[in-house]
């Protein structure tokens, strides 16, 4: 039987039998709707909970200012020690904005251009000048180690669509080492950025040197300075020597110690307590507080959409198995007919199927006006009640749509050939008497 | 026909259909087991995470209020809490006293006439180590023990309130000592003296911490608020997660009984077009369309009836799982309980749905011939 034939005669079954039809459509669109609901809202739901911690995780630090003399006082090292003993608490990172026209002697200037800055490189040390003037601002890293932390690279790639924080090289620094901004080296006129990893670069202020020989290890998108609430960052970040605060006339210094998860939150906060009674350490419990209680509701929201989800659909299938069992009974003789005028099994099978797929097209016809109603009612519910600025797109609608239909069409084709192929087992004459 | 004869061809229905009558079964136990327990998790867990919120103090809502008439506005339309009132430019500087190295200080006021259940007045009665709230002629400030150790104050000394431009605005005698708190400020001035400075400073506003007295108004307060353009804010993320949840039940619990209603008409349906020809011999025999529905009638009602019950039971276990996981998320005590009134709202929604179905099988039965029916047409 050929594939036109196998359609025409599905669509004749189907306009013929217009009861069976709608029941087995309004069955259809009633399992499609409830799905299509419940994954849109955890969909929905996910992505509001996936922008709380991306925003939030970047603030999950515990935040200490250090007042320099000589280097880092005892009782501030002890209190640094004793914070990273506690459980649940990363690599601490100490930085200082350093103050370049105190340490150019312009100290009656408020700020630095960069058109007072040349860059040499390399072995035969090139020179680099100034093409597009901007401010100059140097942050000193007091520890060997990254300046960007996994939160703030989650971040970046969260409002920049999978985009990494460091375009080329490393964020890692070992004393000696300099990441810069992207925009940094075009306002030298390097466009290709590669060229000039792993080279040593001196950086000179009105011809004086002010960065001796440090390698250049990265580059950084500049663009991270412009999303919220993101850290201070500097276009050239450059990770000092032991002792050299001294001489770069760096008096404090801040410390980001990064919080890992959130459920310890209350925990750090009454160690912070007990330690210094949160005099000089400042951390947002709050936040955390909130983004624990969040998850947990995202989690019941979950277990219980679950359960709706497996109930309802195991009874809507029953049911639709119920209309299926009916029509494949009450056409026995018809199929029997059928296969005694000479059609064989295999095409009996594919009638079948072709009739569910016919019914399965209908009902998405009609369940699509729905489903995008489910879709704008999740981005209402995004926008207006959780203000969470997100929106599912119809990409996601799409695919989730696809899904669905995927699924309804795999279990009307297991349902209809199981009942068919234990008709099909008895013999043409046996059916017909029936 | 007699009650007792319709209920012995209900009995012989049932024992001859009894595949497809438990094939129903199964799906109407499955639907209303589930319908069950979200309408009561719908009733009660919402108004449980909510009170669990409150107890974290999660559920403020500060607002900042530039004259009297706007609190006055507020606490007409909600019933509210004041828990704490702060003005920003309440610092260390106000009292003319400097805080130790990398310090702050920050004052509250302490209303009087606030016309809201005052909390803060109350916890601060109870944090009081010395000295008492009393209300006399001469303005008074309370101080926390903190300033008392940094700055050397004593109860009954006086200290300056100093307005922006470095002015003295009154005098304040310390009229009280309290234990300090993470809910308090560093000092609190009384109202009369905060109303000198306003005198001065009319565009100094209070920063009111408040609180619903009940957690639902919170979500029309803030936007209430917005319409009135009173500057109020709060933890949009928390309360916005709440009333999420709120929200996912309330839609949910409308899609469960869209399907339940929808299930059960169609299987009802299908099974009296189903048993047409049975009924239509009956009716050549001299069974009326009155006896006929009223065999129906009895037999929905007895599916219907032992569904429920089943679905009672089901509905106890799906709860008790429901809630042992939001008593292991939020510390809620857990308990398993048969949920009688969401039980009592499906099942009178079953019998509307019995009704419906009965109406139009009647109007059906009546349209047609019974030779018609006996012929299969």
């Amino acid at each position: 039987m050929r594939f036109n034939q196998k359609i025409g005669l599905a669509y004749y079954n189907l306009t013929h039998k217009a009861k069976y039809s709608v029941k087995m459509i309004s069955s259809i669109m009633l399992i499609m709707i409830i799905m299509l609901y419940s994954l849109l809202l955890l969909l929905g739901i996910e992505r509001y909970y996936e922008k709380l911690v991306v925003d939030n995780a970047k603030e999950n630090n515990i935040y200490l200012e250090l007042e320099l003399d000589g280097g880092i006082r005892a009782d501030d090292r002890k209190l640094l020690e004793q914070i990273q003993e506690l459980d649940g608490v990363g690599q601490p990172i100490l930085y200082a904005a350093m103050d370049l026209p105190k340490l150019t002697g312009n100290e009656s200037e408020w700020y630095l251009m960069s058109d007072r800055a040349t860059i040499s490189y390399g072995d035969n040390k090139d020179v680099l000048r100034c093409v597009k003037s901007d401010v100059l601002d140097v942050l000193y890293l007091g520890n060997e180690g990254s300046y960007f932390m996994e939160s703030d690279k989650d971040y970046f790639a969260y409002y920049y669509e999978g985009e990494n924080l460091v375009l080329t090289g490393t964020d890692a620094q070992k004393s000696g080492d300099v990441v810069v901004s992207d925009v940094f080296l075009e306002q030298f006129g390097v466009g290709e950025y590669d060229t000039l990893i792993g080279e040593r670069i001196s950086l000179y202020i009105d011809d004086n040197l002010f960065l001796d020989e440090a390698r250049l290890v990265g580059v950084y998108d500049s663009r991270v300075s412009e999303l919220a609430g993101m850290k201070y960052c500097s276009p050239v970040i450059y990770c000092g020597e032991q002792g050299e605060t001294d001489s770069l006339m760096i008096k404090e210094m801040s410390v980001c110690i990064p919080v890992i998860g959130w459920e310890n939150a209350e925990d750090i906060n009454q160690s912070l307590e007990t330690i210094d009674g949160n005099q000089k350490t400042f951390f947002d419990e709050y936040s955390a507080q909130i983004l624990v209680y969040v998850n947990r509701i995202k989690q019941l929201v979950y277990y219980i959409v679950l359960l709706i989800m497996i109930f309802v659909i195991v009874a809507m299938f029953l049911s639709l198995c119920g209309v299926l069992v009916n029509r494949i009974q009450e056409n026995t003789s018809y199929y029997a007919m059928m296969r005694a005028v000479g059609l064989k099994s295999r095409d009996l099978l594919g009638l079948l199927h072709m009739e569910q797929l016919l019914l399965l097209l209908c009902a998405v016809f009609f369940t699509m006006p729905f489903a995008f109603l489910g879709l704008l009612l999740v981005n209402y519910l995004l926008q207006n009640v959780l203000q969470a600025e997100i929106m599912l797109s119809l990409v996601d609608f799409v695919r989730i749509d696809l899904g669905c239909i995927g699924v309804v069409y795999l279990g009307l084709i297991f349902v209809t050939g199981l009942f068919s192929l234990r008709s099909q087992r008895q013999q043409i004459s046996v059916l017909l008497k029936k | 026909m007699k009650l007792k004869n319709c209920c012995y061809i209900v009995a012989n229905e049932l024992k001859n259909s009894k595949a497809t009558f438990s094939f129903y079964l199964i799906i109407f136990v499955c639907l209303l087991s589930i319908g069950t327990s979200m309408l009561d998790v719908s009733f009660y867990l919402p108004e449980r995470i909510a009170a669990s919120v409150r107890e974290m103090n999660l559920d403020w809502v500060t607002v900042t209020i530039r004259n009297t008439k706007q609190l006055d506005l507020i606490t007409d339309a909600y019933d509210m809490e004041c828990l704490d009132v702060w003005v920003d430019e309440f610092g260390a500087d106000a009292l003319g006293l400097t805080p130790e190295a990398g310090g702050f200080y920050f004052g509250g006021v302490l209303l009087e006439t606030v016309s809201m259940e005052n909390s803060l007045q109350k916890k601060m009665a109870e944090s009081l180590t010395e000295g008492e709230l009393i209300t006399s002629p001469e303005h008074g400030v309370y101080i926390s023990q903190r300033l008392v150790e940094e700055q050397g104050l004593a109860l009954g000394q006086k200290l300056s309130l100093w307005g922006r431009e470095g002015e003295l605005m009154d005098s304040l005698i310390i009229k009280g000592i309290y234990l300090d708190s993470e809910d308090l400020n560093d000092y609190y001035i009384e109202q009369g003296a905060y109303e000198k400075y306003k005198e001065r400073y009319q565009n100094c506003a209070l920063q009111i911490v408040v609180r619903n007295a009940v957690f639902e108004d919170v979500f029309s307060f803030v936007s209430w608020a917005d319409s009135k353009q009173i500057v109020c804010s709060y933890s949009e993320d928390m309360i916005g997660a709440v009333q999420m949840f709120y929200i996912i039940f309330a839609a949910f619990n409308l899609i469960l009984l869209m399907a339940l209603s929808g299930i059960l008409f169609h299987l009802l349906d299908m099974y009296m077009m189903q048993r047409m020809t049975f009924y239509a011999v009956g009716s050549a025999i001299g069974m009326t369309v009155k006896d006929i529905i009223r065999i129906l009638f009895v037999l929905s009602e007895v599916l219907i009836n032992v569904a429920v019950l089943g679905a009672g039971i089901g509905a106890m276990f799906l709860l008790k799982s429901v809630n042992d996981t939001a008593a292991e998320l939020f510390v809620l005590p857990s308990e398993r309980y048969v949920p009688v009134a969401a039980l009592g709202m499906n099942w009178a929604l079953l019998q509307i749905c019995i009704v419906i179905v009965i109406v139009r099988f009647h109007k059906n039965l009546k349209k047609r011939e019974i030779v018609s029916i006996l012929r299969c047409e």
